[in-house]
């Protein structure tokens, strides 16, 4: 269940904030910045860029304290601290942004983003609406304003809005996707199976446009373009779930000291996903068990190089240096893992 | 037909002045039970789940009992000796703890119940589903039960997690679906959590592999036999939490939905030949709008939108929405969860048990729903997540709309609790509906309804003839008050491990009579009752 709540959030939160990137620009306001506040600044940002959001929110802190009314230091707080699952602090952040610069867009959209993940979509509307009337063709409002007038049965406007979105940005899937879902609930079902069809060519893997293909298929009686949908859908699914089973299968053999097995897994695995860090860090641990250190370390740096998050690596990491000779090396693994303080909700299988 | 008046109820008051209330209500009525969910530093999975709760007249005296189902001490652990508890209604809003006298002695690690007369003897037995074999009670008729598990050949080794009778192959016996969970054993407890960092937590359903639900039916002499994979149920197996028996197509005879964890949900068309199909992705009920799996806990079917049909509901995690799915017929179903009111305000909250009910009298289906983390130190892992959150109540707006109103009719509802079973039932006989909550690791509490009787209610008791299915479970009964028409059907399960009584509740609004009230028996056979009053029981006898 952890892990389904860590992969719907991330859905919900892409979802809404995929008309922009959802990392805010990082700024670097440390030119103007007195010393020691730009010192704090680019500390907490090279925090961030580690996803170390709880360090850089302590970091962007105290920057926050030396330069009070610095627009983008608090906005680079309010954002980390949104990172950290720090709700409330985020949204005090935001809001104490848009009391000493009230035009401002990026903490309105903050505070939609806040009040989105509370469940509170009234409150988001409301954000979102307000960076329209300020910058009418701001693409993250546009498409969440969309999307949330959609989730509100409100269809028409949510056309009228995605339509506006996909003018400005034709190339932006997940937009086409939920024009789709929005013209079917208005009937217009040639429309929406374009829309649809739009979001599946600009990403084939679209599991859930296939879906809603399928089921708009089946819903008009076309029965072979239906199957044909399911059969993509199904295997889309399957293969989703295949890959979570082969980790499972993976970690079991790992767990059951069958490391040599759990390698081979592994291998499998990363031919499917050849950039997943996880994959790699799995196959890191293997080598780490099987005595065989240059490749493991081979496999921590790797792993590391694919995903700059994974504490587990930059532990391991750190034993192996020492055990290899490289205090040094391992002086800074065990600064990064001690670093890494977003814990992940969910299973590190290890 | 025969029809008995059987209670009438204190009369409405002249206006609906206040607003239906709940108010906890659970020690004053003598309700002790404490839930022990015997969490252990090793996060043993079984661990987070917790416990549903039935209603049952036992002892037939027209008044409900309680039966709160247990954990206790995880297995091999040495701890205090828990087990489920029994508590008998006595009338006056009290309960009295018969757990020793009834002869119930049921101290395995515990997850849900379901009520049903499996005999058809008249009174009701009970089934306990349990981490290990399961534990199936017959009611002796005396106040007393006996363990008869191994005789009626029920004892489902597997973890199990929820039931529910209903006479699927309609021969006139009550038949029981048993959701199984995941292949976790004591002996093969895996680590997960961020063991570098030595927080450890319990494992996401991933890690093991899903296991089959048994089907058993009733062979009519006290035995059962798992006729799961013939009648049908061989799609890859489920993680199952939840699950319900309705007439989803209104062609007489009971579908089955399960609501699984982390994989898609099911839905099971009952062709009528003793077997079951497998009509879940064109039924658009398996997942989440995009098509997602979702990690399903609670279930329930009901009206929502009033058009005769049963809509459902399921509860999910945090980060998913609660799901409302719209039944537009014919098998076929649209996802309403957002546009509905229902999905939104979940979003950060763990659901498990929920119910589709009428709680203020008004004509329409409200829904409960109880909340709770899974993992008890979410706080270190997520500090925008707590392990106790609170329930909510979903009043309908009409039009297929609901909005949550919790923290406006009782402070419960302000309350935080690790939520799991949820039933429901007019205990007090009051003419509205109160709830009982079996809370994780937490007291129990008993919610009154006070004021829901504000305006005009309904209640019918369904009588099957012959030996099987005495509660009719499977019944539908349309009421037709004011002009406005509203179907129920008896069940049984719903909820997250849970039972509601029997009696079918509607609420009749303004209206002091009803102008007409259709049942259709299990048997298909009809009856038709021509204008009733208004705050009654009707006991309805099948011709």
């Amino acid at each position: 269940m952890v892990a389904a709540a860590v992969a719907a959030a991330c859905l919900a939160v892409s979802a809404v904030g995929s008309a922009r990137a959802e990392e805010p620009a990082v700024a670097t306001p440390q030119a103007r910045l007195p010393p020691e506040a730009a010192r704090w600044v680019q500390e907490g940002i090279d925090h961030y860029r580690q996803g170390r959001y709880p360090k850089a929110a302590q970091a962007f802190e105290k920057a926050r304290q030396l330069a009070p009314k610095d627009p983008e230091v608090s906005d680079l707080l309010a954002t980390s601290l949104l990172h950290a699952n720090r709700h409330a602090a985020a949204r005090q952040e935001f809001e104490r942004r848009l009391g000493f610069d009230p035009e401002a867009l990026s903490p309105r959209l903050g505070l939609a983003r806040v009040a989105v993940r509370d469940g509170d979509f009234e409150l988001a509307e409301g954000f979102y609406r307000e960076v329209l009337e300020r910058a009418p063709t701001d693409l993250t409002a546009l498409y969440n304003l969309g999307w949330l007038r959609y989730r509100d049965g409100a269809y028409e406007q949510a056309r009228d809005l995605l339509q506006r979105m996909v003018a400005l940005a034709p190339d932006h899937a997940p937009a086409h996707y939920t024009l789709g879902l929005t013209l079917d609930r208005l009937g217009d079902i040639g429309a929406a199976e374009r829309e649809l069809k739009r979001a599946v060519a600009l990403e084939p893997d679209n599991v859930r446009a296939h879906y809603n293909l399928m089921n708009l298929y089946v819903r008009a009686g076309r029965d072979a373009d239906a199957a044909h949908e399911r059969e993509i859908y199904q295997g889309l699914a399957d293969r989703f779930a295949a890959d979570r089973a082969a980790e499972g299968t993976a970690r079991d053999r790992f767990l059951a000291g069958d490391y040599a097995g759990a390698l081979q897994e592994y291998d499998r695995l990363l031919l499917l996903h050849p950039q997943s860090g996880r994959f790699e860090l799995g196959r890191g641990l293997c080598f780490l068990k099987m005595d065989r250190d240059r490749e493991a370390l081979a496999s921590m740096e790797k792993a590391l190089s694919m995903d700059s998050r994974l504490p587990d690596a930059y532990f391991h990491l750190a034993a192996l240096y020492q055990r290899l000779g490289q205090p040094e090396k391992a002086r800074t693994a065990r600064e990064r893992y001690e670093d890494l303080e977003t814990i992940r909700e969910g299973k590190s299988g290890f | 037909m025969a029809i008995l008046a059987l209670i009438c109820g204190a009369p409405p008051c002249a206006a609906a002045a206040d607003p239906a209330t709940f108010v906890e209500v659970g020690e004053a009525a003598g309700i002790q039970f404490v839930h022990i969910g015997g969490h252990t530093a090793e996060k043993y999975m079984i661990e987070t789940l917790g416990s549903g709760v039935c209603f049952l007249d036992y002892d037939g005296d027209g008044l409900q009992d309680l039966y709160f189902v247990q954990s206790g001490t995880v297995p091999g652990r040495q701890g205090p000796k828990a087990g489920d508890a029994l508590y008998r209604n006595i009338g006056g809003g009290r309960f009295a703890d018969v757990t020793a006298a009834a002869g119930i002695a049921e101290f395995g690690y515990s997850m849900g119940c379901a009520a049903g007369d499996i005999e058809g003897d008249g009174d009701v037995d009970i089934y306990v589903t349990n981490f290990g074999p399961d534990v199936l009670f017959r009611n002796n008729g005396d106040g007393t039960f006996t363990d008869v598990t191994q005789a009626a050949g029920t004892s489902n080794p597997l973890w199990s997690s929820s039931a529910a009778f209903a006479d699927y192959d309609a021969d006139g016996d009550l038949d029981l679906y048993v959701a199984n969970y995941v292949d976790f054993a004591m002996d093969n407890n895996k680590m997960c959590g961020d063991l570098p960092r030595r927080i450890r937590t319990y494992c996401h359903p991933d890690a093991y592999e899903g296991v089959p639900d048994a089907l058993y039916r009733n062979q009519g002499d006290g035995t059962f036999r798992d006729v799961a994979a013939e009648a049908g149920l061989t799609r890859r197996y489920g993680k199952g939490l939840g699950v319900v028996w309705s007439d989803l197509d209104l062609d007489g005879d009971l579908d089955l939905y399960i609501a699984n964890d982390s994989v898609p949900n099911a839905l099971y068309r009952n062709e009528g030949n003793g077997k079951l199909l497998d009509v879940t992705l064109a039924s658009n009920t398996c997942c989440s709008e995009d098509g997602r799996p979702q990690a399903g806990m609670g279930v329930d079917a009901g009206d929502i939108d009033g058009d005769g049909r049963f809509d459902l509901i399921v509860t999910n995690l945090s980060g998913e929405p609660n799901e409302l799915y719209r039944n537009l017929g014919g098998m076929r179903f649209e996802i309403i969860s957002f546009p509905s009111g229902f999905a939104a305000v979940s979003l950060p909250f763990v659901g498990f048990g929920a119910n589709i009910f009428e709680f203020d009298n008004d004509g329409d289906q409200d829904i409960m729903v109880v909340n709770g983390h899974i993992i008890d130190n979410i706080a270190l892992l997520n500090d925008a997540s707590t392990y106790e959150q609170r329930a909510f109540l979903f009043e309908n707006l009409g039009g297929g709309r609901v909005r949550e109103v919790g923290r406006e009719r009782g402070a419960y509802f302000s309350g935080v609790f690790v939520g799991r079973g949820l039933a429901l039932a007019d205990l007090d006989l009051d003419g509205d509906l109160d709830a009982a909550i079996n809370n994780h690791d937490q007291r129990a509490r008993l919610l009154r309804n006070d004021g829901g009787n504000a305006r005009h209610w309904l209640r019918l008791q369904l009588r099957g003839h012959g030996a099987g299915n005495r509660d009719a479970i499977g019944g539908l009964a349309a009421v037709t008050a004011g002009g406005r028409r509203q179907v129920d059907e008896v069940r049984s399960g719903t909820s997250y491990g849970s039972e509601n009584e029997r009696a079918l509740h509607f609420g009749l609004g303004d209206a002091g009579s009803a102008e007409q009230i259709e049942i259709r028996w299990p048997s298909g056979a009809r009856t038709r009752v021509e204008g009733a009053a208004a705050d009654q029981i009707l006991v309805i006898f099948e011709p």
